[in-house]
């Protein structure tokens, strides 16, 4: 009998009940959320998503039918723009005296581009000659930005050289950091950057995602600290709160295998819940090597949480779905 | 038809459902149960994590297996044993040359894992393996990296590996001593997505002290190249007969990236982190 009522099920009344995460940091996932036409809207990598100040979603896609997707937060497709990003990678908001900017990292254009909300392009960073590091545009990929309360610009070349470089917020440079070496203040794969307000003083978290870690300097760049992910290919930190949000990529034991889970840190740097993923299990005070548990997710690229404890999961590579809604569970 | 009559045929069929909901509400609720169970089931487990710093090791070797998801336990087999999948509970303890771990995770709650394995190699004859340097970013000044039981790591940045990007590749592996030789294994990487792929042909040479060098061809591999998005180590083991020298010499040889590759037409990468003699 289970068989024919699982078998006639409408959709409506599967509704997902799976649960992911760990302690009290458990979510419901839904799988459906977008409620976007494919033949209208559809997406190619789903890369990153913020929330404006209106309590829009958006969504940045490779996809040059519609680069930034709003929805709201019932996953109702309201607008998009954006034709000329074919890269698009990196999507950051800041709100710039009141008003909501976005900057865009475009891997294939090599630039960074600060829009106005709805697409009107404000200001274009090329390629970093001024680092002395590049030679041509080619080297410079950029994945991700962080915009400092100044409006200062850091830059994190991600898939280039691994540099973070900051500018003013004309768009002037400053000074450039990181790069690649075997010292603790180098990284692999600078994927992802945020400035980290939790604390005093705010300083800035730095993905080294080949390095399954996030490295934190001071504002004028200088290494702090490391903390280690072991197994997990982190994207980019997004503070919320008190904690630490970032979608796995995928597990460092099974890479190119569709293993990625989300991970969830506590103020100091712990992490405390993964969703699809490892229970955290730490050992003498070491975090222990963490992996996919269920196959809930195939590439997490990016998290977003909305104003109501939300998250949002987009993905790169994973059959041009969606992104996927987790309501917390009180 | 009549009016009455059709108010008639209303009511009787709206009395008939309310006696057919009365009498099977209970199978309503247990529908609605079951496509929650359907939705649980809908997802997979991931496979477990078989954990080791090295997959070779000197005398013995306890490998754990974990896989931190409630409600869910392995279940593992050794060396093929498929129909004898045990339920895991302690760590492995392994002493063969050549042993393969093959683990899934299972839970009532979601479908069980795909099955994950991992091959775990026993050191053999101490030798010294001399090897060209290696290409870009991989070159290492370990001399003993590929004789130093350290290795079978899938991330290519891994210390423990070399990475070449040439036609082929010549090892000359010494034993210090005149022996009998049975075979010879070198592990190497796949990441076809990074460009890693095994070499597509392994050939061994004896050592001949009277012209004072490599002749005699041994034994030869050849390696199909097939397109899998697996990241993993293999084991290539190269059988010898007879075999009675103190030096022998390696020779890999390289791929072209083949049509369906974004890289097609280019080199390939090979990717050795160990070389062992038995």
């Amino acid at each position: 009998m289970g068989a024919i009522g699982a078998r006639y099920v409408p959709e409506w009344l599967a509704y997902n009940e799976v649960v992911l995460g760990h302690g009290k940091k458990r979510y419901r996932i839904n799988t459906k959320w977008s409620q976007a036409d494919v033949s209208k809207n559809p997406v190619n990598d789903c890369h990153e998503m913020v929330q404006d100040s209106k309590g829009r979603i958006l969504l940045l896609t490779n996809e040059t039918k519609n680069n930034v997707i709003f929805y709201d937060k019932n996953g109702k497709f309201l607008q998009s723009w954006g034709t000329s990003y074919p890269g698009a990678h990196g999507l950051t908001l800041f709100n710039e005296n009141g008003t909501d900017v976005l900057f865009i990292c475009d891997n294939n254009r090599h630039q960074v581009i600060k829009t106005t909300i709805d697409g009107r392009v404000l200001l274009e960073l090329n390629y970093p000659k001024e680092t002395g590091q590049y030679l041509k545009a080619e080297e410079y990929v950029p994945t991700e930005t962080a915009i400092a309360s100044n409006g200062d610009i850091f830059v994190a070349d991600g898939y280039g050289k691994d540099f973070i470089i900051q500018y003013d917020y004309k768009g002037n440079y400053i000074r450039h950091f990181g790069g690649r070496g075997d010292q603790n203040k180098h990284l692999l794969n600078a994927h992802g950057i945020c400035i980290d307000t939790r604390n005093d003083q705010p300083v800035l978290m730095v993905t080294s995602r080949q390095q399954n870690a996030f490295k934190k300097y001071a504002m004028d760049g200088t290494y702090l600290d490391t903390v280690e992910l072991p197994g997990a290919w982190v994207c980019r930190p997004v503070i919320h709160g008190q904690h630490l949000y970032a979608a796995v990529l995928q597990t460092n034991s099974r890479q190119s295998q569709k293993s990625g889970f989300v991970t969830i840190l506590d103020q100091h740097n712990k992490v405390i819940s993964n969703l699809a993923g490892s229970a955290p299990q730490y050992k003498e005070g070491k975090l222990q090597e963490m992996y996919q548990t269920i196959k809930a997710f195939d590439y997490p690229h990016d998290v977003c949480i909305d104003d109501e404890e939300n998250l949002y999961v987009a993905q790169w590579n994973s059959g041009k779905v969606y992104p996927y809604k987790l309501e917390p569970i009180a | 038809m009549e009016l009455w009559q059709s108010l008639s045929i209303q009511v009787r069929a709206h009395s008939l459902n309310r006696i057919l909901f009365m009498k099977y509400k209970y199978l309503f609720v247990l529908l609605f149960l079951c496509s929650n169970a359907r939705a649980q089931d809908s997802f997979q487990l991931a496979p477990p994590l078989i954990k080791y710093q090295s997959i070779f090791f000197d005398d013995r070797l306890k490998v754990p297996i974990v896989f931190e998801q409630r409600g869910a336990y392995i279940t593992y087999s050794i060396d093929g044993e498929t129909s004898k999948a045990k339920k895991y509970n302690k760590p492995i303890l392994i002493n063969k040359e050549l042993t393969t771990i093959k683990a899934r995770a299972n839970s009532k709650d979601f479908r069980a894992s795909e099955i994950v394995e991992a091959t775990f190699i026993k050191s053999g004859i101490p030798v010294m393996v001399h090897f060209p340097e290696a290409s870009g970013p991989y070159k290492r000044n370990k001399p003993s990296i590929l004789s130093d039981n350290q290795g079978g790591i899938t991330n290519h940045n891994s210390p423990t590996w070399l990475g070449y990007d040439k036609d082929s590749v010549s090892l000359i592996i010494e034993t210090g001593k005149v022996q009998s030789l049975r075979k010879v294994l070198i592990n190497v990487l796949q990441n076809q997505q990074a460009w890693i792929f095994p070499p597509s042909k392994a050939v061994v040479y004896a050592y001949d002290k009277q012209t004072n060098g490599f002749s005699q061809v041994l034994t030869t591999v050849s390696t199909p190249l097939e397109k899998n998005e697996k990241v993993q180590c293999s084991a290539i083991i190269l059988e010898l007969n007879n075999c009675k020298t103190d030096k022998v010499k390696l020779v890999l040889y390289n791929n072209k990236l083949p049509s369906w590759h974004q890289g097609a037409g280019k080199l390939a990468w090979m990717f050795i982190d160990e070389v062992k003699l038995y």
